[in-house]
């Protein structure tokens, strides 16, 4: 079965064509990256995907159903892009995450809700920052928050927006065993990155998309040359360009 | 000492009335119920919701003055809170529309709401055949003719916006505090963000009574600016906020039995004063409180650094 089918996807943003027919098959249990330059489209995919922008065309399957009510919703776990956006009134980082616990038929944390975001805030190894206002803690902790109200839902599909950018390098490992033992569990995750850096082991596949076109769908992009340099992206901002030319774009899935 | 002991004669001769009483009680429990529907509204970044609300609830006010004078109803005003009820929900609602749909931006919906409303209001209550003077007490607040029915009203509605605001509070807070990852989880993100406007035009009604109109927002407002100063979590500036406001509500009304002052600024007044003095006092009070835990987390640093060449 299939975790994620997008088929013949166009999503038009103001005005302007975002995404240009992109068919994108995710299965069970594969950990797959989205990758491509900022602006390409990756976050404009991933939020297609669950219906928080209009779609023009084609269709999306989410866990075998068509999006809507029929998608089993509880069994998302989503981590948006992050934007520094500080709230109006304080909320600690238990607070954040206990929302993670909620769906379209349970408006209640309910019993056992507090062990449920003491254990994800756990597993990205805040326990001890339970209590702290969320708006004090470093970019990487705020990112493994928002991993953690993600993962509180017990997920069967995680999709997940850039969650290693301006996360420190011990955070990144935190999280990259993290996945590994999830994926173990047979968890179904959609990375949206920009290096693969620690995470490139237990990545199956990578779908590369450019001007909302996916211009790749397979084998992972080889490591680049100067890779150990801090500065750089296998993927350069400015101009989009792969660093090695990506294979022609593949159809059929291994 | 029997200056003092003067005034406490006679608050306890005020309070033996129930004239006192009644209006006590309602500024007790609207203190009590504004903030927490304020508090969602601060979190959400829509302070002056309440105040585009306040606005239209006048137009409202003065065509339920309409109303009465066209049924020739003997008191005119018996329409007005009605009026007003169904004005706020109204523009709460089409607030929320609007900015949901980002035709207009929320800031020149909210303006337009502002002057629509008060003007609106001038105009209806002239042709009603009423005056300026009649919009006061709307304007104003007025606790001091609160009646027995008034009061089953504001404990009505109060207990209302008590069970939505606090019965609901992890989905409400959901919505408020990061609306894509609300709508990611399947929550009906829509119908939470209008149920907040409804029910803050409810509080709007409420609280009209209290502090008027215009100052309406103030209570919903203010007490968890104060509230937010001191506390690191939603649920305690929500819980320390509805405390706020009783506090400031019952004080201020309370001053104004001594002073012949406007009840409904008074408390207004007595709340941006807590407000100042929170804020100069809690530097002081943090710089002396540790925050529990280590500051830095104990984790492998991931910058190496290059030994420092010696020579030159
Ligand atoms: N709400 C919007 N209205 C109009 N254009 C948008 C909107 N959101 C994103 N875009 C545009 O869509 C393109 C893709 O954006 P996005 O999906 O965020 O890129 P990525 O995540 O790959 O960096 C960008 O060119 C961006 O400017
Ligand atoms: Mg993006």
């Amino acid at each position: 079965m299939s975790a994620v089918t997008a088929a013949n996807l166009d999503v038009h943003l103001g005005g302007a064509q975002i995404l240009h027919d992109v068919d994108v098959r995710i299965n069970v249990g594969e950990v797959v990256a989205v990758m491509g330059a900022n602006g390409s489209g990756k976050s404009t995919l991933l939020k297609a995907c669950l219906g928080l922008l209009p779609i023009s065309r084609g269709q999306v399957h989410l866990l075998g159903r068509p999006l809507g009510r029929a998608v089993p919703w509880e069994k998302i776990g989503y981590v948006p892009q992050r934007s520094a956006q500080p709230s109006g009134v304080p909320a600690t980082a238990e607070e954040v995450v206990r929302t993670g616990l909620l769906s379209r038929r349970r408006w209640w944390a309910g019993r056992g809700g507090r062990e449920a975001t003491a254990s994800a805030l756990a597993q990205v190894g805040l326990s001890d920052r339970r209590e702290q206002p969320w708006h004090e803690l470093s970019g990487g902790q705020q990112q493994r928050v928002a991993i953690a109200r993600a993962l509180v839902r017990r997920p069967e599909l995680l999709l997940l927006d850039e969650p290693m950018a301006g996360v420190d390098q011990p955070s990144q490992e935190v999280f990259a065993s993290l996945l590994g033992r999830l994926k173990t569990e047979r968890l179904t995750t959609v990375v949206v990155l920009h290096e693969l850096g620690v995470l490139r082991p237990l990545i199956d596949r990578a779908v590369v998309i450019r001007g909302g076109r996916v211009v790749h769908d397979g084998a992972l992009p080889p490591a680049a040359p100067f890779h150990d340099h801090p500065d750089h992206d296998h993927l350069h901002p400015d101009h989009g360009d792969y660093d090695v030319e990506p294979e022609p774009h593949q159809t059929t899935l291994p | 000492m029997t200056q003092a002991a003067g005034l406490w004669d006679q608050f306890t001769v005020l309070l033996a009335s129930p004239m006192t009483q009644r209006s006590l009680l309602a500024a007790l429990i609207v203190g009590v119920a504004a903030p927490v529907i304020g508090t969602y509204l601060v979190q959400r970044r829509l302070s002056l919701l309440g105040d585009g609300i306040g606005h239209v609830a006048l137009t409202g006010v003065a065509m339920g003055w309409l109303v009465g004078a066209a049924t020739g109803a003997t008191d005119l005003a018996a329409y007005a809170v009605p009026g007003a009820m169904v004005a706020a929900i109204a523009g709460a609602v089409l607030i929320e529309v609007v900015r949901a749909r980002g035709q207009a931006s929320g800031d020149v919906a909210l303006a337009l709401l502002f002057y629509g409303g008060i003007a609106g209001g001038v105009v209806i209550i002239g042709l009603a055949g009423g005056t300026n003077a009649n919009l006061m007490a709307y304007l104003f607040g007025s606790l001091a003719t609160v009646s027995s029915a008034d009061l089953l009203v504001t404990v009505v509605m109060s207990a209302g916006i008590l069970a939505v605001g606090l019965g609901l509070r992890t989905a409400l807070f959901a919505v408020c505090q990061d609306e894509e990852f609300a709508r990611s989880t399947g929550l009906p993100v829509r119908a939470m963000t209008i149920l907040i406007a409804v029910v803050a035009a409810l509080t709007v009604t409420v609280a009209m009574r209290v502090v008027g109109l215009l100052l309406v927002s103030a209570l919903m407002i203010v007490p968890v600016a104060v509230a937010q100063l001191i506390t690191s979590s939603f649920h305690r500036t929500m819980v320390l906020a509805m405390g706020i406001g009783a506090l400031v509500c019952v004080s201020g009304l309370t001053i104004t039995f001594f002073h012949r002052l406007a009840p409904g600024a008074m408390i207004v007044v007595v709340a941006i004063a807590l407000y100042a003095v929170v804020a100069v006092v809690r530097p002081l009070v943090r710089a002396r409180r540790p925050r529990p835990g280590p500051v830095h987390p104990r984790v492998a640093d991931d910058v190496r650094l290059q030994p420092v060449s010696q020579e030159r």
